[in-house]
Order: structure tokens, then sequence, then C-alpha cells
């Protein structure tokens, strides 16, 4: 039986909110020029979408061996492509892999994308999460504006496809932003009383 | 949820200092735990918003006296660039903050930008002014992209090529030569961009010029390299790992697949790499402003994406018309092919035949790649309107010339052959007088023979009159006595008929008759045999009504002779009933 612990203090709770804000602030920001994090970061991705990650995790830790099936899946994806088109054959030995640690740090980047994402998607048909107590006005503009957000627009660009000032624009992406950081307070345990 | 006050509490809140915070809500949300903890994490959001997107970053130090910082202009994944004001100099100026502070890596990323883009001098380039990265915020102070609008008296902010919209063929080809020279000049001092895309061509908002920004992945001769790669995906050759840098959307193939990070832009074999990324580039530029999308795109969320499509070596959907269905000129097409060609050594040697072969388009001369005759000469024709009409007028007047020529010889020639023809003619009218004056002798011959012939025929025609009245009178008479037999003989068939009907009528009578009698007879010998049965039956119950009769008298006797012996028994009864009292008498 864990021994109770104490409950953490303002400027740890604080230290844990400025965490999940900047994870989901970071998570938000538009990649326009590529690392080659980034593109691995956009093919763990497309490898999470692929269920392997939820087969994985059934599996114990030491069995996981997500560099493996990750590169597996790349050399898959790029092989059928080669079928498709003219590259040359890539081979195993090609293509590397991070350390186990960066990996799963990356694939819980690229699981926090895809959850922005889903909400994101949940407000464009206005469905508001009923766990959050804060009201949200107009839930399908605000999501209409992250989703533009996230696809690189600028506030400038965003208000004139809404069709809205640029203060309105500003404000629905804020309000969004504001949104998705208490979700994932919530989502970490932070949002509900116990 | 529905509680429409907790924004404006929020609101009010968030201009209050953090420390307040817990407390003010505690009072206000006294009984509810959850709402007072998501209030929390929504004020520390907000916070970061108000220094984030509101107010402009402190550069600190005398940076902070010196530039006033005004206008949110962009905002990437690394650095947020603001307008602002140099109070020292009187000059406006763009000022782009970088997020990260405190990591080598990205501080010499900063570094590396900025003295990429300050060692290029060029009109198409944004140029770099100063640079600061010993402070909280790390920053590159660059020329502002803007002009004055004498109708709004104000500074018009440029925009990048991605967010214009191009007024004419003749203006996007504009723009990327603009970013071609830029980019040519860049390289004459090894510095090379590696990220070209309409994203990072500004244009200005009156004149309409082209200037390449963003040197954020240049490589530079001058400086160190900084962009060794921290984590790789390709293996590479014996030079080392791989480093994949780009914008996957606009990322030349063997970009795609990385690159050594070690090029060095002095080196030939480097140099050649690097020119053909960025040649690559200005053919992707020129690509997505004519078809309104990048080469690489994803055709579905599933489906590869920018990326891997580069990686795979396939070539991009070709052009044939821009977003708005106008057809893009064979030459720009050609243009664009051989800039993006998947084969580097194909492509063209530098950014300034990019720029020329662009110049040479606008200036509606042939490019390196317009081979075709009949197209040059249309061009040159373009460019030389009074000499090609006059060179147009001077070949049409000697093509009349020749015409007329040819034309009075020619009439000449059907005059003379006319002429023999009129001759012939004329000899041939002659002989044919001459054979009409026979034939006039030979007809009034002809024509008194013809009255004889019409007399002799008078005469026949009277006597066939005779004749045909002597017939007409017998055949009257024959016809009559022809009428008369018709009518005898169709009394006899009438008759004859009747006759035949009565035979028919007295056949069926008798026919009849000698039905009923056969049945007459059947029925005769059927009552017969009946009867003799009756009469049968008849003798036969005789018999049995004497037979009865004998029985019945004989019962009859049997019963005279019962009731006499009955009559006998009754009398010897009595004389019994007599002596019985007697008896009893006695006996007592």
């Amino acid at each position: 039986m864990s021994e109770p612990t104490d409950p953490p203090t303002d400027e740890q709770m604080a230290a844990q909110f400025e965490r999940i804000i900047r994870r989901v602030k970071h998570s938000m920001n538009y990649r326009g020029s590529y690392s080659t994090r980034d593109i691995l970061g956009s093919l763990v991705a497309r490898w999470l979408q692929s269920g392997e990650w939820e087969r994985l995790k059934e599996l114990p830790v030491d069995q996981r061996h997500i560099g493996e099936s990750v590169r597996r899946f790349i050399l898959d994806r790029l092989d059928q492509l080669r079928r498709r088109g003219h590259r040359e054959e890539l081979t195993e030995e090609h293509i590397v892999m991070p350390d186990e640690a960066t990996l799963i740090e990356i694939v819980e980047a690229a699981q926090l994308r895809a959850w922005i994402e889903a909400r994101i998607a949940d407000l464009e048909r206005e469905v508001v999460d009923p766990r959050v107590l804060i009201p949200l006005a107009n839930p399908k503009h605000v999501g209409q504006a992250l989703r533009l957000h996230l696809d690189g627009q600028t506030q400038r660009q965003i208000a004139a496809t809404l069709g809205v000032s640029l203060g309105i624009a500003n404000k629905r992406i804020f309000e969004g932003t504001n949104y998705l950081v208490v979700l994932q307070g919530i989502e970490a345990g932070l949002g509900v009383s116990s | 949820m529905n509680n429409p006050s907790v924004g404006d509490i929020l609101a009010k809140l968030s201009h209050r200092p953090a420390s307040e915070w817990i407390a003010r809500l505690e009072k206000v949300f006294p009984d509810d735990a959850s709402m007072r903890r998501q209030a929390l994490i929504w004020l520390h959001a907000d916070q970061h918003r108000v220094a984030d997107e509101s107010e402009p970053p402190s550069l600190g130090g005398p940076a902070q006296q010196r530039y006033e910082l005004s206008v949110r202009l962009d905002t990437g994944a690394t650095a947020s660039v603001w307008q602002a004001f140099d109070r020292k100099l009187g000059r406006n100026v763009a000022i782009k903050v970088f997020h990260d502070q405190g990591e080598s890596e990205a501080m010499a990323q900063v570094i590396a930008e900025a003295q990429a883009a300050s060692d290029v001098i060029s009109d198409y380039v944004v140029r770099v002014h100063d640079v600061h990265d010993d402070d909280a915020h790390p920053y590159i102070v660059m020329e502002l992209v803007g002009e004055h609008d004498p109708e709004r008296g104000q500074i018009a902010l440029g925009n990048s090529a991605a967010a214009c919209t191009p007024t004419s063929l003749d203006e996007i080809a504009r723009w990327v030569m603009h970013a071609a020279r830029g980019v040519h000049d860049a390289h004459l001092r090894n510095v090379f961009h590696r990220d070209l895309k309409p994203q990072n061509v500004l244009i200005t908002p009156i004149s309409r010029r082209a200037r390449v920004a963003d040197f954020g992945l240049a490589v530079s001769g001058a400086s160190e390299q900084v962009d060794l790669p921290t984590m790789t995906l390709f293996k590479g050759g014996p030079d080392g790992p791989l480093s994949v840098r780009g914008t996957p959307e606009y990322m030349a193939p063997e970009q795609a697949r990385g690159l050594p990070p070690s090029l060095d832009p002095r080196a030939a074999s480097d140099r050649a790499i690097l020119v053909g990324v960025d040649v690559w580039g200005l053919g992707a530029i020129l690509y997505d402003l004519l078809s309104g999308h990048p080469p690489w795109v994803a055709r579905s969320p599933e489906a590869h994406g920018p990326w891997e499509i580069a990686a795979s070596g396939e070539a991009p959907v070709p052009l044939h018309r821009t977003r708005d269905g106008v057809r893009i000129p064979a030459s720009l097409r050609r243009l664009v092919d051989k800039a993006m060609s998947l084969d580097p050594t194909q492509r063209y040697g530098s950014a300034a035949a990019v720029a020329n072969e662009l110049q040479a388009f606008l200036a509606r001369r042939p490019t390196s790649l317009d081979r075709s005759r009949p197209f040059r000469l249309m061009l040159w024709s373009r460019r030389n309107p009074q000499l090609a009409l006059t060179a147009m007028a001077v070949v049409a007047l000697a093509l009349v010339a020749l015409g007329t020529h040819a034309t009075v010889t020619r009439l000449r020639g059907e005059r003379n052959a006319l002429n023999r023809e009129v001759a012939a003619q004329h000899a041939e009218q002659n002989l044919l007088n001459q054979s009409v004056e026979q034939t006039r002798a030979s007809l009034a011959s002809t024509q008194q023979k013809l009255a004889t012939e019409r007399q002799n025929l008078a005469n026949l025609e009277l006597s066939i009159g005779e004749d045909r009245r002597a017939y007409t009178a017998l055949i009257d008479a024959k016809e009559k006595a022809l009428r008369d037999a018709n009518t005898a003989t169709r009394q006899i068939i009438e008759q004859l008929e009747a006759a035949r009907r009565e035979r028919r009528a007295a056949d069926q009578a008798r026919s009849t008759y000698e039905k009923l009698s056969a049945e007459t007879k059947q029925d005769a010998e059927r009552f017969a045999k009946e009867r003799d049965r009756a009469r049968r039956d008849r003798d036969s119950a005789r018999s049995e009504r004497d037979v009865l009769q004998r029985e019945l008298d004989g019962t009859l006797a049997e019963l005279e002779r019962v009731r006499a012996e009955v009559k006998k028994a009754q009398e010897n009864s009595a004389d019994v009933d007599a002596i019985q009292p007697a008896a009893q008498a006695k006996r007592r």
C-alpha cells in the first residue's frame, strides 16, 4: 500500500500548469521548416495512426522495441512509394533511429498533437467537453480559428478567412488554446477536485 | 457551463497579480474546487497569452530603449516578427524575436542566420542590421519590408508571396526573377538558403518587388557550421549521417533524402549540391505561384506525406493551367520542369540562369529551352512589332507583285488560246451553213411527198368509217341474242334449284319417317317383352295364391277341430266343477 502523499503546494501546482501550457502551446506551433526530428515526428504520428503503438502498449516495456517498430513502419511506407516511383531502394541499414527515450518523447508529442487535432475537430462540430466548467462561447468558430492556426495561417489571414476582425480572431485562438490547456489539465488529473 | 459571469470573473482576475488568484477564486467559487482549479489553469494560460501575443517581448538592456516594438507581423515555431521603430536612427525596422532562450544550439542558429543574411548585399534580399544573442530574448534586427503609402500617409507593410495574389503570369515570373537574383547574390557570398518557398519571399506593397527573407536554414561559408544533426534519420555515406532540413512541401528530392550536414560552400562539389537545392526551391516557388499548391501535397490525411513523396523520387504533377484556369505558356512550363528536374545535374547551373530565363520570358525573348523556329519568330515579332509589321508589309507587297505578274502572263496565254478557238469556230460555222442549205432542199421534196400521202390517208379513213358502222350494227344484234339466251338460262337454273330443294325436303321427310318407324318397332318389342313378363308374374302369383288358399283352408279346418276340442274340454270342466263341492263335503 502506497503512503499518502501531501497535496501539491501552490508553486508545485503552478509549475505543473506551466508544463502543460508549454506542451500544449508547443504542440500547436506551426512547423514551417522541418528538421530531422520534425520529419521523424510526422512519421511517428502516422505510425500512431496505424495502431501499432496501441498494440505495443500491451507488451511489457522491455519487449516493446519502439524504435524497431517505427523503423519497420518507415521502411514499409517508403517501400510502397518505391513500388510506385523510381526511388532507389532503402535498406534497413540506411535508417537510423534515436534512442528509445527520445523516441518516446516524440511519440508523446505526436500523441498530444493528435489529441489536440481531435479536440479541435470536436469544437468544429460544436462538441464541448462537459468536464470543462468554464463556458466557451461559439465553439465552432473557435475550432475553425484553431484549425487555421494549426495550418500555419497568420492571425490576419485567419481573420480574413473567417470574416471577423483581427481582435476577434485573436480572441478565438486564445480562448481555444486556454480551453485545450484546461482540458489537458483535466486529463492530467489537475482540473477536477478529488 | 451556463454561468455567463465566469468569463467576466476570469477577465477581471487576469488583470490582478497571480499571487491573489487562489484567494480570490476561493471567495468567488467557495464550494466548487473543480471550478477553482480550472479557473487557475485558465488564468495561467491567459497569462502566457498576454506575454506571448499581445504585449511586445522585452528585449532587455539598451535595446529596450532603442527599439520600440509595436505590431506583431508574424509568428512561427521558433520566433515572432515585430514591427519596431529604431529611435536612434529614426527608421522603421522588423525585429525577429526568438522564443527559445539559453539553448546553445538555438543561439548558434540565431547567430548563423544573422551572419548568413547580413553577408548578402542585394536589392532582392531582406537586409539584416543587427543581432543580439546574449540576453533574455535573442533577436535579429532586419529591414522592414514596407513602403510609404502616399494615399494613406503611412507605411504599408509587405506580405509574403504566399499571401499575395499575383495579378498576372508576368507578375509571378517577375517575383521569381527577383527572388532568383537575390538567391544568386547570396550564392556569390557563399550563402545558400535551403528553405526557399513562397512564405519566405516578401512582396513590397506598392512597387510589388520580391525580396528573399528568412535565412534560418542557410549554409554560409563565412559562419561556423552550426546545424550538426542532433538527430539523423539516414546513415548516409562515407561522410557520415545525413541531415534533413527544410519545408517538406518544397524540398528537393535529394534534400528530402538527407544531405551531409558538413557541406562546405567553398568546395566545388558541395557548392553544386547547394546550388541545385536552391534552384529547385526557385522552381518550387514558381510551381506554387502558378498552380496554387506546392509541388508535394498529401492526397489525404492517411496518404503519404509531402516528405515521403519528396524522398520517394516521384516527379511533381505536371503543370498545365493556373489556379484560375489560365493556360500556362510552354516556356514557363519548360522552365519549371528544368529547374525542378529530379536529377540535380539536369537543373539550371545557377540561380542567375533561372533569373535570366525569366527575364527572357518577360521580355518575350526565347529562353534557352525555346528551340522551335516558329516560336522564336513569334517572340521576335512580339518584341519588335514595328519591324515585324514593316517586314510583313514588304513581304505582302512582293507577294502581290509576284501574284500580279503571274496573273498577267496567265491571262495573255488564255487570250491567244481563245483567238485560236474563235477561228476554228468560224470555219465550222461555214460548213454548217452549207449543210443547212442541202437540208432545206431535201425538206421541200419531203413535204411534197407528205401532202400526197395525206390525201391517200384521208380516203382510207372514209372507207374505214363505213366498215366501222356495219360492224357496229352486227355487234348490236349479236349482243341482243346473247342477252335473251342468258335470261332463258337463268329461268331454267331457277326451276332446277326449286326441284332440288323439293327433293331434299322429301328425302328429309322419308328419313324422319324411317327413324320413327324403327323407334316404334323397338318400343312394340319392348312392350311385348314386358307384357310376357307381367303375364308370367301373374301366373306365378296365381299359383302362389292357390297354395296359400289351400293352406288357409287347412288352417281353418284345424281351427274348427281345435274349437271343437276346446268346447268339449269346457264341457268336461263344468262337470268337474259340479262334482268338486260334493267331494269336499265328503272329506270333511
